[in-house]
């Protein structure tokens, strides 16, 4: 082989290869907004539409992002807000927490009403909890439903611990992840709420 | 010209259809022809990797050292079809969430790199092109195929719309691995029939 043979090879490779990575990393510009549009709408909708009533807009095209904290390495860390309007309001701020259930975490939205203040209900999203027994905190709406109204200055823990949800028979640990996230939606919704301007 | 173009685009439909002659891609194509629709959405992805891959490939073949070719394939090969997964993702999720890993796995279809090393290193652009089509089309009809005998004996139904009686039971059989080489072996042998008939007269 001779060393013009061996430098062509490494130019044609570098340059192709070079020119496959520039126009993927093109593509994966122009498509990157659209990408996790799709993704968020197809994962968080469902639970979306659970917890809204009445709307007119996307709540997903109209998400908004917030800084709400640093992670250990000092990172942002970011909320999503997904605002629900109707004649031009917003009458609804949907957010999600999670919070550690019996097996794994348990994630919540959690819809606010941003004019009076209150919680307009609560789906979960995602969890692991024992079928049967955990998932009651999905299966059975009257629990979901004592979180309907109530103040965002209502203590959401629950009875056992001096707050008012009742836990679901034989679910403890399970409802105490759900109310948990509850919490932690709203502290976090109430960290946030100077920024946003409905 | 005209004529050499038709026929390179039309023997990837018959005479020399991938998967049903050669058994040529059938691994993706039996994992996603349990319904039509899954099997069309792959069939246009692998329709867009044949066509892209032979055009580049057929546009740089003078200039790519013969012992660099296969890397060089497979650069282009792979670019073209992470675009077809990122577009896949960016307007046809759902598509995307159901095709999962066999998006990604078109790298390896022995098509593709198949029609680069034995037509478009060797032929001009037009013609790779017409090939890359017949071919990917010929890949997109066997599987529409399986997908439609599949679908229609294992689910009653075909692109989700019912075509058998209310009251027919289903076929899982069909639907599980094993039925879809059964199909196939099927498939290859009335290929063979026809052809043999075919030749005959």
């Amino acid at each position: 082989m001779t060393l013009r043979e061996m430098i062509r090879m490494i130019v044609v490779l570098t340059c192709v290869t070079g020119i496959c990575a520039g126009s993927l990393a093109a593509v994966r510009l122009a498509t990157r907004e659209q990408i996790d549009y799709q993704q968020i709408k197809f994962i968080k909708e469902p639970a979306l539409k659970k917890v809204l009533a009445d709307y007119e807009n996307d709540p997903v095209a109209d998400r908004i992002q917030i800084e709400t904290g640093k992670d250990a390495r000092g990172r942002p860390v970011y909320t999503t807000l997904f605002p629900a309007k109707k004649g031009g309001r917003v009458v609804t701020v949907v957010l999600e927490a999670s919070a550690p259930g019996y097996k794994g975490p348990i994630g919540v939205m959690v819809a606010i009403d941003p004019q009076n203040d209150r919680l307009q209900g609560i789906a979960v999203t995602t969890q692991s909890e024992t079928p049967g027994l955990g998932t009651k905190i999905i299966d059975e709406p009257s629990f979901g439903a004592q979180f309907v109204g109530k103040s965002l200055g209502a203590n959401f823990q629950l009875a056992s611990a001096g707050g008012e949800i009742q836990a679901i028979s034989g679910a403890t640990v399970s409802s105490a992840g759900v109310s948990q996230a509850v919490i932690r939606a709203v502290g976090i919704y109430q960290g946030i709420k100077p920024e946003l301007k409905f | 010209m005209a004529a050499r173009i038709v026929q390179e685009f039309t023997k990837g439909l018959w005479k020399e259809i991938a998967p049903l002659r050669f058994a040529l891609g059938i691994c993706s194509a039996l994992a996603v022809s349990t319904r039509v629709d899954n099997a069309l959405g792959l069939g246009v992805a692998v329709v867009f990797v044949t066509c892209m891959s032979n055009v580049l490939i057929s546009l740089v073949r003078d200039v790519i050292p013969d012992k660099v070719r296969i890397a060089v394939f497979i650069s282009i090969i792979a670019t073209a079809v992470v675009i077809v997964e990122l577009l896949m993702q960016a307007y046809f999720y759902p598509l995307f969430l159901v095709l999962g890993i066999w998006i990604p796995l078109i790298v390896v279809n022995c098509i593709v790199l198949g029609r680069a090393e034995a037509f478009a290193r060797k032929n001009p652009v037009g013609l790779s092109l017409a090939d890359g089509l017949g071919m990917g089309l010929g890949f997109t009809l066997s599987l529409l195929v399986i997908a439609s005998i599949r679908e229609v004996l294992g689910s009653g139904t075909w692109l989700g719309i019912p075509v058998l009686p209310a009251g027919y039971p289903g076929f899982g059989f069909l639907l599980r691995p094993p039925g879809a080489f059964v199909i196939f072996g099927v498939l290859l042998a009335a290929m063979n029939i026809i052809s043999r008939h075919l030749e005959k007269r």
